[in-house]
């Protein structure tokens, strides 16, 4: 109870409330770029940070860090450019809501989900982060192998009609994650010579060349008529959506509990969480019209509310025991250090008020999403009005500056246009884009543990079979991908023509 | 522009024997039994496997389907300067930017995607100037992303604060 008081004092100070505020705004404004990411938004706050009180500082990390992945739904529902990784497993379902007219219930759902999903991790958080942190610390590199291939596994099911070509999809996209220097050795790969690839492709370019320069290929050799049908207004945002939550709160449960469960895990972050929740809710809608508007809003919900919970999710390891979930939770560890919030189990004993007081800034900056949620949507919305015509061009310019933005190099500006290319072929051919993209974010995972797992072992593959988790996690992997083609057996069965 | 499947399963078994004769000389260090060429000779291997399946189901339908199917926009000129006006406005926009500065070569880039889109020059150029200044303003002034100025260098402070 006392605690409970002093955490209401901190919570109450002004000055706390306008950096929550003012972060917020900062958060969305960053969110909302295409190329800015909510890590780029959080490095970018620590220098400003540093001059201010410890919770303070941390809650200006949690609001922007938590704003900025919300925000990165509106350039992907409105131009089909995800403004952060985070989003880009349902930045194509957002995006054709918003060609049918319909791009308030698109943002509107990702907001409140978003929010929801925010809600329950802080919850969770803030009621079970030390046993949740525990069972994460049980994972070796083998567990985290096969928790990776389960992703990979989602590829399957978010992929199109064909599974082959999906899968052709995921091999390519693992195989473009291997250029660039090899994880464990450090020789350079596949990269000709070039020192810009050394570090590898980087994933924020080929998500603009993959999503947005391809769309924009699309769209400049559309027919006038088509030019006109594709600029609907934005409409309301909020309107009906605490019924559409309520009929879709399986979904937001499912990707709030997967997007919590999966940031709680060290090194899996809000994108992965957001494309496990998509690829779960896919799955469960066997038999039903995926292009149906019930069934992308269901899609819509559950990745959105699973990548914002994953970074609640993601804040269990880092102050209970010190670990980062992410990237950005790293910066905030490092943060805790320097103000002197030592993130371990003895943070509840020393400072209790600080880190309750942490742990109550998730629940009032996921609150405060909504007015600024609304309010930047609208804002971002008026990019609807502007002819399409003249709005090419301007997303042109905005994908080549947040590519260079990210890497400081004309060679990320040259791969968009590669990338989009070949995304726009790819999509021509019916391969779908969405298991590459996976195999790229993935794909460096996979390969570290799989070869710490092979080189611990000296190249025993028992080594993936001989841990309880690794068995429980290996049994469910090859059990999907089995049941995916067992699935896809019966459904060819199923259109083959009965002979008389 | 849609290929026959045949042709996109030869496409991934040309990607995975190029990975594979890329990972074959790529040897592991002396210490470690498994090198890095190791997991993109799995990738390699899976892609001619999946590569060839796909081929193979398309031979099913090589009699019946045309190898090449040229999308409807390809059919006319027009369409093919406005397909390519894309990749040839990042193009000039890499080749140029430094030597030119952001602001006159987002001007430029502008202007080439609207000509091509049929807007005249007193519209395009205006948009374009406008549009370069408020992404300066976003980019260099607010975010801090290095853009180049090029011969624009002395009014930099303008736009920078």
């Amino acid at each position: 109870m006392v605690i409970l008081t002093d955490v209401l004092g901190v919570l109450l100070d002004v000055h706390l409330l306008l950096v929550i505020v003012a972060s917020a705004i900062y958060g969305l404004v960053l969110g909302a770029i295409p190329g800015l990411t909510a890590l780029m938004a959080t490095a970018l706050l620590v220098p400003v940070v540093m001059f201010m009180e410890p919770v303070p500082a941390i809650a200006a990390i949690i609001t922007s860090s938590a704003m900025a992945i919300f925000a990165g739904d509106i350039p992907g529902a409105l131009m089909r450019m995800p403004g952060t990784p985070a989003s880009a497993a349902y930045t194509d379902d957002a995006y054709s809501l918003t060609r049918e007219g319909k791009a308030g219930l698109s943002l509107g759902a990702g907001l409140f989900s978003s929010v929801l999903g925010g809600l329950l991790s802080a919850l969770v958080l803030t009621l079970a982060a030390p046993n949740l942190a525990e069972l994460a610390l049980q994972f070796s590199s083998v567990e985290y192998f096969w928790l990776a291939v389960l992703g990979l596994s989602c590829a399957t099911f978010v992929g199109g009609s064909s599974l082959l070509k999906g899968v052709a999809s995921l091999l390519f996209g693992l195989g473009l994650s291997t250029i660039g220097m090899d994880p464990v050795s450090g020789t350079p790969r596949f990269t000709f010579g070039v020192t810009n690839l050394l570090g590898g492709l980087g994933l924020i370019p080929l998500l603009i060349g993959v999503f947005a320069i391809s769309e924009l290929l699309r769209t400049v050799t559309l027919p006038p008529t088509d030019e006109r049908r594709a600029q609907p207004a934005v409409g309301s945002v909020s309107a009906g959506m605490g019924r559409l939550m309520w009929r879709h709160r399986r979904e937001v449960l499912r990707g709030s509990t997967l997007g919590t469960l999966v940031g709680a895990l060290p090194g899996a972050g809000a994108d992965i969480a957001a494309w496990i929740s998509y690829a779960v809710t896919r799955r469960s809608q066997k038999g039903k019209d995926p292009n149906a508007l019930d069934q992308k809003v269901e899609r819509l919900v559950s990745a959105g509310a699973a990548n914002n919970a994953a970074l609640g999710g993601a804040y269990i390891p880092a102050t209970v025991f010190g670990i980062p979930g992410d990237a950005i939770t790293a910066i905030v560890i490092s943060v805790m250090f320097l103000k002197g919030l030592n993130p371990g189990p003895t943070i509840f004993l020393n400072n209790p008020t600080a880190i309750y007081s942490i742990f109550a800034i998730f629940f009032v900056a996921n609150v405060l999403m909504i007015p600024l949620g609304i309010l930047c949507i609208r804002t971002f919305g008026l990019i609807l009005k502007v002819p399409r015509t003249y709005l090419t061009p301007i997303i042109l310019l905005f994908c080549i500056v947040g590519a260079f933005s990210v890497e400081n190099t004309l060679f990320a500006v040259g791969i968009i246009a590669i990338v989009g290319l070949l995304g726009y072929f790819m999509e021509a051919n019916d391969i779908p884009m969405a298991p590459a993209v996976l195999g790229l974010i993935l794909g460096p995972v996979i390969e570290q543990t799989f070869m710490t797992s092979m080189l611990k072992s000296g190249g025993e593959v028992s080594v993936f079979f001989d841990r309880p988790l690794a068995i429980a996690l290996a049994v469910v992997t090859l059990g999907s991908w089995a049941l995916a083609g067992a699935l896809k057996l019966v459904d060819a069965a199923k259109a083959r023509p009965v002979l008389t | 522009m849609k290929v026959q499947d045949v042709l996109v399963g030869l496409f991934f078994i040309v990607i995975g024997i190029l990975m594979i004769d890329h990972a074959a000389d790529l040897k592991p260090p002396r210490h470690l039994k498994f090198g890095p060429g190791f997991f993109p000779l799995i990738i390699g291997s899976g892609l001619i496997l999946v590569g060839g399946a796909i081929a193979l189901l398309g031979l099913r339908t090589l009699r019946t389907e045309p190898l090449w199917h040229r999308p409807e926009w390809s059919r006319t000129r027009q369409g093919w300067v406005r397909f390519c006006s894309i990749p040839a406005a990042i193009a000039l926009y890499v080749l140029i930017v430094d030597a030119a500065g952001f602001l006159l070569t987002a001007v430029l880039v502008m202007v080439l995607v609207l000509t091509v889109s049929g807007e005249p020059l007193r519209r395009s150029l205006p948009a374009g100037a406008v549009t370069a200044v408020v992404l300066t303003a976003i980019f260099a002034s607010v975010l801090h992303v290095p853009l180049p100025w090029g011969p624009l260098q002395t009014i930099s402070g303008w736009l920078l604060w």
